[in-house]
């Protein structure tokens, strides 16, 4: 009885498959986006003049400075290490990114949104309702990431147990 | 407590090397040239994208020559090429008769289609929608990288051109 009950503990349940999958998503997004990026810096530095937030001259590196959070970041959460700290990482980059473009709609800007390196169709790059419920579905993604951690998959994991 | 303190020094931990990884990539790209746009003085068809050099910084300064609407219209009597570097919503609504789309998004994916329907040779006149629209500045900075010689930003743009009377035309160029 005991050995099934042991068994039943250890087995991996539907919240530890949500959990890498949520990670995994999320996470992969990140990096996806940022490597399709890092190959141009300069393009997405000037994607990121058009929400003139920042001085010119130091757009390129700290563009090149999320590229390469996201990108370790990502990284890190797919693998489930350090996963709460690159999960709030994130988090907090979607909620600078949200407050961004809330104040490039309202101040009118036409831009493209630099989302996802151009990957999408145009009129969905661009800045609209559109870019605001992507970056929305992300951040609750990253929330889940940080209130439930990495679950069972996950190195964090595995180490925890050692 | 010390959980939280151990989140924090990971978190510390990511954006240090994060930083590092930034500052080694940085090495490797190459300055972009930075964009002053000077007044055209009217000419037809002269060359006034020059590269020069700044004499201290030593980053390159390219300038563009802007003109007015009487100008661009000018150019457009005499054959120049138009780039409306707006979104395609825009561009749908109404452009430039003969213009074409050529908005920055496009350069994200790498090469724009659209290229090779124009003469880089040509003198390019490019506009958005006027006012503090950096699309013409941004789509002329990636058309010098695909080697356009000649290029004008019509800084008042397309509602200036509509406002002068001058031919528009609606939807996509076939």
């Amino acid at each position: 009885m005991s050995n099934t009950i042991e068994q039943y503990h250890n087995s991996p349940g539907v919240r530890d498959w949500l959990l890498f999958v949520n990670r995994f998503v999320l996470g992969g997004i990140f990096v996806f986006a940022s490597l399709a990026k890092m190959g141009d810096p300069v393009h997405f530095s000037d994607a990121m003049s058009g929400f003139k937030l920042l001085h010119s001259s130091i757009l390129l590196e700290v563009g090149l400075f999320i590229l390469w959070l996201e990108a370790l970041s990502g990284l890190l959460l797919v693998a489930g290490v350090m996963s709460r700290a690159s999960a709030l990482i994130l988090t907090g980059m979607l909620v600078m990114f949200l407050g961004a473009l809330s104040i490039s709609m309202l101040r009118g800007l036409e831009i493209d949104c630099g989302c996802f390196a151009g990957m999408l169709p145009s009129n969905l790059g661009k800045l609209g309702p559109f870019a605001i419920i992507k970056v929305i579905v992300l951040g609750i993604l990253g929330v889940l990431a940080i209130r439930y951690g990495p679950g069972r998959f996950s190195i964090d994991k595995l180490m925890q147990k050692q | 407590m010390r959980s939280l303190a151990f989140l924090n020094l990971q978190i510390l931990l990511i954006l240090f090397v994060s930083l590092v990884a930034a500052a080694i990539h940085r090495q490797q790209v190459k300055t972009p040239p930075e964009i002053v746009l000077t007044s055209d003085t009217g000419e037809s068809f002269r060359d006034v994208t020059d590269g020069v050099s700044a004499d201290d910084g030593g980053d390159d300064v390219i300038q563009i020559g802007t003109v007015s609407v009487e100008q661009a219209y000018a150019y457009f009597q005499e054959g120049a090429q138009f780039v409306d570097a707006r979104n395609e919503e825009k561009y749908i609504e109404g452009h430039i008769e003969g213009a074409w789309l050529v908005p920055f998004a496009a350069f994200g994916s790498g090469y724009p289609e659209v290229l090779d329907y124009l003469d880089p040779s040509q003198v390019t006149v490019i506009y958005c929608e006027g006012g503090d629209c950096d699309a013409s500045k941004l789509v002329a900075k990636q058309l010098l990288l695909h080697e356009f010689i000649s290029l004008k930003i019509f800084t008042a743009g397309f509602p200036a051109w509509v406002e002068a009377g001058n031919p528009v035309e609606t939807g996509i160029a076939e």
